[in-house]
Parts: structure tokens; C-alpha cells; sequence
């Protein structure tokens, strides 16, 4: 059984390019055989893509340009150049920021572990306390203070009991005076 | 003529003699796929160039089973389909796409003869170009590079029966656009068979 125009209407692309499988193929060109509508619009068909076939034509010997290797050449070169150089300059940013790294926390650790082991936070608190009554009182008084017991410089462990002394001792100095 | 396992590895390895080797046996698919895709041939020679760049780039990337022509032909039409949106937003290239000169003119034909048929291809071309980017595609694969449908859907990466309908709509749409409208069919326009004896006379 052959097909009818409107069994082929949509695979008339098929048929062009000898894509039917049989027995799709006889059935087409039995139809054709038979049809004269169908035969035009076959003539219609050829017609438009032996057009599109003389496109191809006109493009002479079908070669690519000899210049597309040797562009292609170049810019390989060139890609990997910058590859290389880019690579290079990542590696000295890396080892650069690794020394960086190494540099400082081996600093930080060697002051943290040296502060640990020679001082104790308060104690290194003493000559700030010292140096805050000394610039209250002048070194003189201090000495007084030290003297009659009321201070003694060497007992201050942090800022809080030096600020405490400093005003213990400023009562003293304020009911001696009355 | 080197295996095409042999020359995925040394592609792999960016070996450059097999990478030209592999260059030289596809340039004629990818510039002409690019040709008539983006229409111009400095664009067709630039858009050939970034493909076999692109593929150097990721060449350390591509596997061993990998199918080199179907690969090849998917990175070609993605670079044209690229190179097209990137022109769709320069607007005044639209200008030099209405003249186009025979690239090798035939010493034998009359001057007349000759922009007769330079004529004939711009209006082929313009007809090109108002196709859409997937049914411009799936038409320059199949008729320029005569590729079946099946190898078109796995470049496309599309069901085989989505190609053959936009390739039937592609060919309804040109013969539109070059004055010869496909003839439409009804039920009612059904025209009888003729008997074998018919055919005879």
C-alpha cells in the first residue's frame, strides 16, 4: 500500500536526504510515481536545496584558508606563555605568603611561650603601677610612704592594688594634714 | 592516518604534532560548519581558530571514549551560536551582511552572469540568516556537512525526532522566505492515486 499526500506531507525532509527507512522509502516514491501535485513539489524541493547546493560551490576548492594553522600556531604560543608565566608568578605568591605565615606565627609563638616563662602578667603590671604613683606622688613620697609602711613598692602584684594603696595612701596624707 | 584513540591520548597530552595532525583533519568541517553559520569568512576564520583554541584549552579534560567528531562539531556550532548573540548586540554588522561577493568568480561567466549569481546568493543568505540559531544549526549540519539526523541529535544533544521536525520546519520556513511556499495539505485536497496504466500513458 502506497502512501497518500498527507502521509508524506510531514517527511518529504526525510525523503530528501535519504533518511526514510524501507519499506517507508518504496512506499514515498510510489506515491510520487502516482501523484503529479506531488511530483511539482518534489521539483519545488530539489529546486530550493540544489540553491543552497551552489553555495557550497561557489566556495571554490573547499579548503580553509592556510592562515587558520599558522594563527592557530601563534596563539597556542602565546596561550601558553601566559600559562607559564601565570603559573610561575602563582608559585612565588604562594611560597612568599607561606614564608610570611611561617615568619609570624613562629614570632607570636616564641614572644607568648618567652612572656610565659620569664613573668607573670601582674607582675608585669608592677612598674606601670609604679610609674603612675611615682608621677601622683613624686618618687620622694614614695620613698616616705615605703618608709613608714603605708607602701611598699615591691608588694604590688597589679594595677587594682596599686590604685587601692594610691588612695589608701591619700587618706593617710589628707588626716595627717588636719 | 593515525587512529582516532591515538589521537584523543596525544590530544590529551597536548602533544603538538598530533594536535596538528587533529587540526588539519578538521579544519574543513569546523571552518565551513563556522562559514555558514555566521556567514562572513574573517568571522568564519576567527570562530575556527577559538574552536581549535577551546579545544587545546581543555584538552587535559577529555576523555578517553569521547567521540572526537561529535565533540568537535558541538564545540563548533556552541562557538558560532556564541559569535551570533555577540553580533546580535553589535547592530551595525547587519549592514555588510546584505552584500556578498563570489569568492572565487568563474573566469568563463559573463559579468552579467556573475552578479546574477552573486544576487542568487545573497538572497540564499539572507534567507540563512533569518533562520533561528537552533534551526540554523541542525539545517548547516545536515546540508552542509551532511550529517545524518541521528549524529545531529547527539551533537545537539536533542531527541533524533526534534531534529527532523525543525529540519522539515527549517525547509517549509526557507522555501517561504525564497518565495516558493510549501504546499499546504487538507483532507479535502487529497488527490486520488493513479493506477499503474495511468502512469503509463
Amino acid at each position: 500500500m502506497s502512501f497518500t499526500c498527507h502521509d508524506i506531507q510531514d517527511r518529504w525532509a526525510e525523503y530528501l536526504y535519504r533518511e526514510l527507512e524501507e519499506p517507508d522509502q518504496a512506499r514515498f516514491v510510489q506515491h510520487i510515481r502516482r501523484c503529479a501535485s506531488c511530483r511539482a513539489e518534489e521539483d519545488q524541493w530539489r529546486g530550493l536545496l540544489s540553491g543552497f547546493d551552489s553555495m557550497a560551490a561557489s566556495d571554490g576548492n573547499m579548503q580553509p584558508p592556510p592562515e587558520l594553522i599558522f594563527r592557530l600556531r601563534r596563539q597556542i604560543r602565546f596561550y601558553e606563555d601566559c600559562t607559564q608565566s601565570t603559573v610561575a608568578q602563582i608559585r612565588n605568591w604562594t611560597v612568599g605568603a607561606a614564608v610570611a605565615c611561617a615568619l609570624f606565627l613562629g614570632g607570636a609563638h616564641f614572644l607568648l611561650t618567652r612572656l610565659q616563662s620569664h613573668t607573670t602578667p601582674d607582675a608585669a603590671l608592677a612598674p606601670i603601677a609604679q610609674s603612675v604613683l611615682s608621677g601622683l606622688y613624686g618618687q620622694q613620697n614614695l620613698e616616705i610612704l615605703s618608709k613608714e609602711g603605708i607602701f611598699d613598692a615591691t608588694a604590688i602584684k597589679d594595677r587594682d592594688i596599686a590604685v587601692n594603696v594610691t588612695e589608701e595612701a591619700g587618706k593617710k596624707k589628707g588626716d595627717s594634714a588636719s | 592516518m593515525r587512529p582516532e584513540n591515538d589521537l584523543v591520548r596525544g590530544i590529551r597530552n597536548r602533544d603538538p604534532g598530533i594536535f596538528e595532525e587533529f587540526v588539519r583533519r578538521y579544519q574543513s568541517q569546523v571552518y565551513f560548519t563556522a562559514l555558514r553559520m555566521v556567514g562572513e569568512r574573517d568571522d568564519a576564520l576567527d570562530v575556527a581558530q577559538e574552536v581549535f583554541l577551546k579545544i587545546w584549552r581543555f584538552a587535559p579534560k577529555l576523555k578517553g571514549d569521547v567521540a572526537l567528531k561529535t565533540w568537535v562539531y558541538r564545540v563548533a556550532v556552541n562557538t558560532c551560536i556564541d559569535r551570533l548573540r555577540e553580533r546580535g548586540r553589535h547592530a551595525d554588522h547587519t549592514a555588510r551582511n546584505n552584500l556578498i561577493l563570489l569568492a572565487v568568480p568563474d573566469q568563463q561567466m559573463s559579468p552579467h552572469e556573475h552578479a546574477r549569481m552573486a544576487e542568487e546568493l545573497n538572497r540564499l543568505r539572507n534567507a540563512l540568516n533569518e533562520l533561528t540559531e537552533r534551526q540554523r544549526s541542525v539545517f548547516v549540519l545536515r546540508h552542509f556537512q551532511n550529517l545524518r539526523t541521528g549524529e545531529i541529535a547527539e551533537i545537539l544533544s536533542t531527541p533524533e525526532g526534534t531534529i527532523k521536525a525543525t529540519l522539515y520546519q527549517t525547509l517549509q520556513k526557507l522555501r517561504g522566505l525564497l518565495g516558493t511556499p510549501a504546499r499546504e495539505i487538507s483532507d479535502r485536497d487529497e488527490s486520488e492515486p493513479k493506477s499503474d496504466s495511468e502512469i503509463a500513458r
